[in-house]
């Protein structure tokens, strides 16, 4: 006791950073079965400026001490009764709530394998004894910093992770249900197939569906350059844009000139969206569309026993011009003509080293697809099943894919 | 992105290859910066050797042309092939800009 005494009365040597206070209100369990080491341990630490310090005189003690208060750091002797250090690691190690727990290993074992055996027995660190007092704090604050800075990071990102999981259940709220499809088949005869998936947690691709009156619906698809927040943000600027327009439903090439104009006064210098948006007319059975600059939609007419065709999507994308005027294409959609719009993504993957999938690799695919016995759903999932095959993950990017098809003598079912 | 550049007493040439991404923003930056003068009166973006191109690639080219345009100099791409021609095309770029084929 005199021994600590005399340590007590020293200054605190070892210099701390200035973010290091918080340290010092960490918990540290001393695990050892010597009283004369645990009163050893606990005298630097207090000297040293720590504040919660608890003791377990073995490893069964410590465990129960752990159950109810999990400490920052442990200070773990290997030689103990009842229950040993190695033990200690063991468990600690294999349960998750304490598998990131600091280990600091103090024992009089200095063999290569007492080494090995504690690392891989999940210590963090060791120190020999006897236990010199500066070795053992420099330790302790290495560990305790190393924990704090993690801990903080780990709040950062499950801060991140909650935020980007409630914007990317808003984005995927933007998709129609269904429900809303459904009643789509009901109220217009359309046979709608959806399928979005963005290529991190949020994205840059958007698409909607826009009903006008009883016998005219829109719907359209946009791509915003680059991906993740950035991108998802113009996604939501769109479609408020679009919100308050709905007297341009039925004109999509008025739409695209004033959406146009919006976008080049308020994106940023570079950044652009592609989109094509489109009125369909279901009395006419006339199908009118604009583009800027999308992937070509693919169309296959009412005799079902045709290949899919690409129709033209040239235009300039939207905002990277001051002003630009947009053109209508108008084509005859009677019973059974479909018309399946896509995000690059789905062309952009190898099928073969050095070889894209392409427009024309997908037109093939779809006009295979869709002669087979299946639901508009399953022949999207299958597409998208595809995808999944060839893409890189390191290289991913937003997917979206819609299908419309005509079968309106369902409307009065 | 893997770009050289040459000049002449009236020209600049600006060559590029690889691929022209995102990530080639702050290098792009760069090139705009030579554009951003008073001392040539044609500009040539050389795209021979340009393998892909992406969405923030396509905005950095649109960028380029704005930046010839501001000074008064001609500005043209040259012979894009590929992936990068087709993107090109479907964006009307040759209603823009001259488009060397």
């Amino acid at each position: 006791m005199n021994d600590l005494n005399i340590i007590k009365k020293e200054k605190p040597e070892i210099p701390y950073s200035e973010n290091s206070n918080a340290i010092f209100d960490s918990k540290i369990l001393v695990v050892d079965d010597s009283a004369l080491i645990r009163e050893l341990f606990g005298a630097y630490l207090t000297q040293a400026g720590y504040t919660d310090i608890q003791y377990a005189e073995n490893g069964q003690h410590a465990l129960d001490i752990i159950d109810e208060n999990i400490p920052d750091l442990v200070i773990l002797d290997l030689e103990m009764p009842i229950m040993g250090g190695f033990e200690v690691c063991r468990i600690l190690k294999s349960n998750p709530e304490t598998k990131h727990l600091p280990i600091l290993i103090q024992s009089g074992r200095d063999t290569a394998s007492d080494l090995t055996k504690a690392f891989s027995h999940g210590a963090s660190d060791m120190v020999l004894k006897p236990i010199k007092r500066y070795e053992i704090l420099a330790r302790v604050k290495v560990h305790l910093e190393n924990r704090i800075l993690v801990s903080k990071l780990t709040d950062y990102h499950d801060r991140v992770a909650s935020e980007l999981e409630q914007a990317r259940q808003i984005q995927l709220d933007i998709c129609p249900s269904k429900h809303e499809l459904k009643n789509y088949l009901q109220a217009y005869g359309l046979d709608i197939g959806w399928h979005y998936e963005p290529s991190s947690e949020i994205g840059g691709d958007i698409g909607g569906i826009l009903p006008i009156d009883e016998t005219r619906i829109a719907f359209y698809i946009a791509d915003f350059s680059g991906h993740g927040v950035a991108a998802a943000l113009n996604t939501f600027r769109l479609q408020t844009w679009l919100t308050s327009a709905s007297e341009l439903y039925s004109s999509p090439d008025e739409l695209l000139t004033k959406l146009n104009s919006f976008l080049h006064n308020n994106l940023s210098s570079g950044s652009y969206a592609t989109m094509l948006f489109f009125c369909l007319d279901i009395e006419k059975q006339e199908l009118t569309y604009s583009a800027a600059g999308s992937q070509p939609p693919l169309l296959q007419g009412s005799d079902g026993s045709k290949e899919f065709e690409l129709l033209s999507s040239k235009g300039m994308p939207l905002g990277l011009r001051p002003h630009w005027d947009y053109e209508n294409i108008k084509f005859p959609f009677e019973k059974n003509t479909k018309i399946l719009i896509y995000s690059d993504a789905l062309v952009e993957v190898e099928v073969e080293e050095n070889t894209y999938l392409g427009e024309e690799g997908l037109r093939k695919e779809v006009s295979d697809l869709w002669h087979e016995e299946k639901s508009t759903e399953d022949k999207i999932s299958q597409l998208v099943a595809n995808f999944h095959q060839r893409m890189d993950p390191d290289n991913s990017d937003d997917l979206t894919i819609i299908c419309l098809e005509n079968v309106n003598e369902l409307r009065s079912s | 992105m893997k770009d050289s550049v040459t000049t002449t007493d009236s020209s600049l040439t600006i060559s590029l290859s690889e691929k022209l991404t995102f990530e080639d923003h702050t290098n792009f930056r760069e090139l705009l910066k030579l554009i951003n003068n008073d001392i040539h009166r044609n500009c040539s973006i050389d795209l021979r050797g340009l393998e892909a191109i992406d969405s923030a690639g396509l905005g950095m080219l649109m960028i380029a042309f704005e930046t010839a345009e501001k000074f008064g100099m001609s500005f043209n791409l040259y012979k894009p092939v590929g992936q990068v021609k087709r993107l090109l095309e479907i964006s009307d770029f040759e209603k823009v800009m001259s488009i060397v084929s």
